[in-house]
């Protein structure tokens, strides 16, 4: 798992203003701690799916995903990969002990922990293109609860389905709130041809109106909307 | 004869798989499978049947998520389903039928929602109703966070009779995913009295061999081990367990022949498993156990053993002679007590003792929470330092982990009290060395008082190993000629006893100049004697070198590694020096915290405090807002100015308290609303406020809008700040608005969060939308001082 300088940087603000050297080394300091106390863990399953105009319903595991979005994001796909992945529970402890001593250090470990599930993220995603990239298939891009108008109160059932608890530790809360905080869930379609040129997060973002790094940068890469 | 009885003389079969077998008998799954003790009752009944032709001993329920969470949509109760869970397991003929209780499926508090009641509550019912329905012992397994397993063996030991046995869960590095190591779950599941522990689901038992050497290390209980059949593969879209019966039963036979006394199979073993096992093990008698008896302490997830060398116990949490500690206990000011156990952690105190004790605040209340909070930041073992043993009983039963009680003493009373909370929950008790009479003079009395002690623990039921005596520690400038008896007494309590020892060393210079020479000094003189676990300020460098020295002079420290590390590298140069020329605002610019101290402690003699406030931070404060405002600043590096602004401002009210001179200002009340676990961004807030001066009052996160309203109207605040991150928790922000205004109209409300925008913000009925903690500040200025 490599954590991006520039990406931490991109969630602190914007990459364009300079650190004096106290900060560089607290940053470095921060990456390299999020790095020794995170345990990635991440898990998967592939599951047929059925694309109706408003919802993608899961076969044989009896979840119906309500929304436009993502059934348009899943077009095409008979097929698709629902995942999660999670740094684990100590990097939720870590940041919470830093905000009552060092609230600078907190923000930098925050900005790193996100930074940091991504790349898992990024790296499950990578290894599964190469994979179905032999058999020349192809991978949408990840779309999450949260995104577009796919509820995040879903985040239980995708647990559920992927046994999430006992494979990796992730639980959600009442109110779809992932735990570990530092956690991602996902779904890409599997299709024949190459997906058009993927919807860029934001497009389908409930914060797009409000997001700060979209107004700077293009994409946060993750999508606000579904932090919670 | 019973299982207890039996499990003495020989190893005892468990079943395997129940999922795995159903998975097979082609049962559309999607559904909770709990619920197929009702609707296929016969198909549940020939799967233990199976097991029980097998040769296993112990059958256990299909209940594993029987519980009020998991059954809440099912339509049926978890009396029910537990009932018949039961019935039909029974119905197989097996010799013993084990309640299987699983967790419950939420995270437990500080990282997740559920309460230490609630889980104890949920797992009650269970008990109760397996009880009721026949069940032959309690099995609470395939556990990550041992927090979750205490809530269910207490509510196992308080509900019914039966054996409770727990299982833990561990990933390939040692730990379960909540962290516990296997001398955690060893420690801290034996202080709860369970009858047998153990290791279940996750890994092989190739993988688990290692953890279960570790486990067995610490045991001086039968353990269970019930591996996976083999890390799980894929073959063709299915998840299959590779290690077949024959194999799986060789790693068994060894497992037994390390030690464990319980054998059994998780997710992928079949019946098949399970008969090669018995006939792998037909020969073979139990292993003897013999496990050093051990003084050990521990968290959640970190165990100190005291046998390993000294002992650090940090004291500094403790109000006793503390003005800013008693402000803060009196003012609901929490995080002035966590911040002294991360930072006597960081210094390295390996204990911290924690004593709110004030006669003007609720005990009880006050130690249950702080325990809680503080295990939720730190995972430094507790001391739990109290006189009132109600406090101590309701502390000590949501404290996650094995703590040192502070104390009991020889008089009959104490002993009456304590000892029973110490018995049941396992811990460590410390035992002072005075009685009816009062401190004897002489180290022979005091002896004399630590015997008597020990044998009224013995007696309680109570390991030797969890004593620790505290021979007491009188002043130098008040009774001189006693002080060498404490030294004394030290050593007679661990020479003729064999008991570790305590002592509070740092009041030994109470009343002198120059304390911490005297400390320091008498310090070394008592490790020299004997003792074990000094409790002492870990922010004191000279006591901490002590310690430091003295573990490599008596061999703890090996080849001085921890003694060259902490003092081998060139002293680090002071900036002061480099800094006396900066102004106050480039100071708090650049965020150097210890400069400012010095700065405003020379000031202080010159100006009153609020012309420092607001002549030289409030300025500095707004011209690094309008640099991040504009996007010219991180965020860290506003928080860093902020951060060195609160040092400044705590030397300020040190001086303030110390001659009583109020520097209060305006009330504001924040918190992240109900749900909401997100609390990054208020806490910032909240500091900026701080630093201008106001008096936040922190309720927290997740906070029920009752006690909003609650605090709002007993402390006439006038601005509160709600914080929600989350599109699901804005709707319980626009309830906690709508209650404030209907109960208390004349209360402003602001509220800020990632979700958040002026016109959601309008939505709501809020008075005003911050968009960060910055424009927090603007609006309470234009409403207090506007």
């Amino acid at each position: 798992m490599e954590i991006n300088r520039e990406e931490v940087l991109r969630y602190l603000g914007s990459a364009a203003i300079s650190l004096d050297s106290e900060l560089e080394q607290l940053l470095e300091d921060c990456i390299r701690e999020i790095k020794e106390i995170a345990r990635p863990q991440y898990t998967f399953e592939v599951c047929r799916i059925e694309i109706n105009a408003n919802e993608v319903s899961v076969r044989d595991k009896g979840l119906g995903l309500k929304g436009f979005s993502l059934s348009k994001h899943l077009q095409g796909a008979e097929e698709a990969i629902i995942m999660a992945a999670t740094l684990g529970a100590e990097v939720d402890r870590i940041i919470r002990r830093h905000q009552y001593t060092n609230l600078t250090r907190t923000v930098i470990l925050d900005a790193c922990a996100s930074t940091a599930i991504e790349a898992v993220c990024d790296e499950v995603e990578l290894q599964l293109r190469r994979s179905y990239g032999l058999k020349a298939l192809h991978l949408t891009s990840r779309f999450s609860p949260g995104y577009g108008d796919l509820s995040i109160a879903y985040q239980g059932k995708i647990l559920e389905l992927l046994k999430a608890q006992q494979r990796i530790g992730l639980m959600v809360t009442e109110e779809g709130l992932l735990i570990p905080r530092k956690s991602v869930t996902a779904i890409m379609g599997i299709t024949e041809a190459p997906p058009e040129a993927g919807l860029l997060a934001c497009d389908v973002c409930g914060m797009r109106k409000d997001c700060k790094m979209r107004r700077e940068e293009g994409s946060c890469g993750t999508n606000a909307g579904a932090k919670g | 004869m019973g299982l207890m009885q039996e499990l003495k003389d020989r190893l005892i079969l468990f079943d395997g798989a129940m999922g795995t077998m159903l998975q097979k008998s082609g049962l559309r799954l999607g559904e909770l499978p709990e619920l197929f003790n009702i609707k296929e009752p016969s198909l549940i009944t020939d799967i233990h049947r199976e097991y029980v032709r097998a040769g296993a001993d112990i059958i256990t329920t299909n209940t594993f998520q029987a519980n009020s969470y998991k059954l809440k949509e099912s339509g049926y109760s978890v009396e029910t389903v537990v009932a018949a869970g039961v019935k039909v397991a029974k119905a197989s003929g097996a010799k013993w039928v084990a309640l299987d209780i699983g967790p419950i499926g939420k995270m437990m508090k500080p990282l997740g929602e559920v309460t230490f009641h609630e889980a104890y509550e949920v797992f009650k019912q269970q008990v109760i109703a397996g009880a009721e329905a026949g069940a032959d012992l309690i099995l609470i397994e395939t556990i990550s966070d041992i927090y979750e397993a205490r809530a269910a063996i207490l509510a196992a030991k308080e509900n019914c009779a039966l054996p409770v046995f727990c299982t833990m869960t561990f990933q390939g590095d040692g730990r379960t995913f909540l962290g516990t190591d296997a001398i955690t779950a060893a420690t801290v599941l034996q202080a709860l009295g369970v009858d047998a522990l153990g290791i279940n689901c996750s890994l092989g038992p190739k993988e688990l061999k290692p953890i279960l050497k570790e486990l067995l290390k610490y045991s001086h209980i039968p353990v269970l081990i019930q591996p996976n059949a083999g890390l799980p593969v894929m073959v063709e879209g299915n998840t299959v367990f590779p290690v077949a019966a024959e194999e799986f039963a060789q790693y068994a036979k060894a497992m037994a022949e390390a030690g464990a006394r319980l054998l059994g199979g998780c997710c992928g073993t079949t019946p098949e498993h399970i008969s090669c096992i018995k006939a792998a093990l037909k020969d073979l008698r139990p292993k003897e156990i013999a496990v050093k008896p051990l003084t050990t302490v521990a968290s959640g997830t970190k165990t100190v053993v005291l046998d390993e060398g000294t002992t650090i116990i940090g004291e500094r949490i403790n109000p006793t002679g503390k003005k800013r500690l008693k402000e803060a206990l009196r003012n609901d000011k929490i995080e002035v007590l966590l911040a002294e156990a991360i930072e006597q952690t960081n210094a390295g105190a390996e204990v911290l003792d924690v004593n709110v004790g004030l006669p003007e605040i609720d005990e009880v209340k006050m130690l249950e929470r702080v325990v809680q909070e503080i295990q939720g930041v730190v995972d430094t073992p507790l001391q739990l330092d109290t006189i009132n043993p109600e406090a101590l009983a309701a502390a000590i039963r949501l404290y996650n982990g094995k703590p040192i009680i502070n104390s009991v003493n020889g008089k009959e009373k104490s002993m009456a009290e304590v000892f029973p909370i110490a018995k049941k929950y396992g811990a460590c008790v410390i035992g002072l060395t005075l009685d009816e009479r009062g401190i004897p003079q002489t180290a022979e009395e005091r002896l004399e008082i630590a015997e008597r002690i020990m044998n009224r623990a013995l007696a309680y039921g109570i390991p030797k190993e969890n004593l620790l005596i505290d021979c007491l520690v009188v002043t130098a400038s008040a009774q001189q000629s006693m002080v060498k008896e404490t030294i004394r007494a030290v050593g007679l309590v661990k020479e003729r006893l064999g008991l570790k020892t305590t002592l509070g060393v740092s009041n030994v210079s109470f009343g002198l100049p120059q304390r911490e020479l005297i400390n320091r000094s008498f310090l070394a003189a008592v490790l020299t004697a004997g003792l074990d676990a000094p409790i002492m300020d870990p922010l004191s460098q000279e006591m901490l070198n002590t310690i430091r020295s003295f573990r490599v002079l008596y061999n703890q420290d090996q080849e001085a590694k921890a003694y060259i590390d902490a003092l081998g590298g060139a002293p680090k140069a002071s900036t002061i020096a480099l800094t006396n020329d900066k102004s106050m605002e480039e100071l708090i610019i650049e965020g150097r915290k210890a400069d400012i101290c010095e700065r405003v402690k020379e000031m202080l003699q010159l100006q009153p405090p609020l012309e420092i406030i607001n002549q030289h931070f409030i300025p500095a404060l707004d011209k690094i807002g309008r640099g991040y405002e504009k996007g010219e600043l991180y965020l860290p590096q506003l928080l860093r100015s902020g951060e060195a602004v609160k040092a400044g401002l705590e030397v300020i009210k040190e001086r303030a308290l110390s001659q009583s001179e109020g520097v209060e200002g305006d009330k504001i009340l924040v918190a992240t609303v109900k749900g909401d676990i997100h609390d990054i961004g208020k806490n910032i807030a909240r500091m900026l406020l701080e630093n201008y001066g106001y008096d936040v009052i922190d309720l927290g996160k997740d906070v029920a809008i009752e006690d909003i309203v609650a605090v709002v109207k007993e402390k006439n605040i006038k601005l509160v700040g709600l914080s929600a991150l989350m599109t699901t928790t804005v709707k319980n922000m626009a309830l906690t608005i709508a209650a404030l205004q209907r109960e208390v109209p004349e209360c402003k409300i602001m509220v800020g969060g990632a979700v958040l925008n002026p016109e959601y913000a309008e939505m709501i009925a809020a008075d005003y939308y911050a968009a960060d903690g910055q424009e927090g500040v603007r609006i309470a200025n234009a409403l207090f001082k506007g």
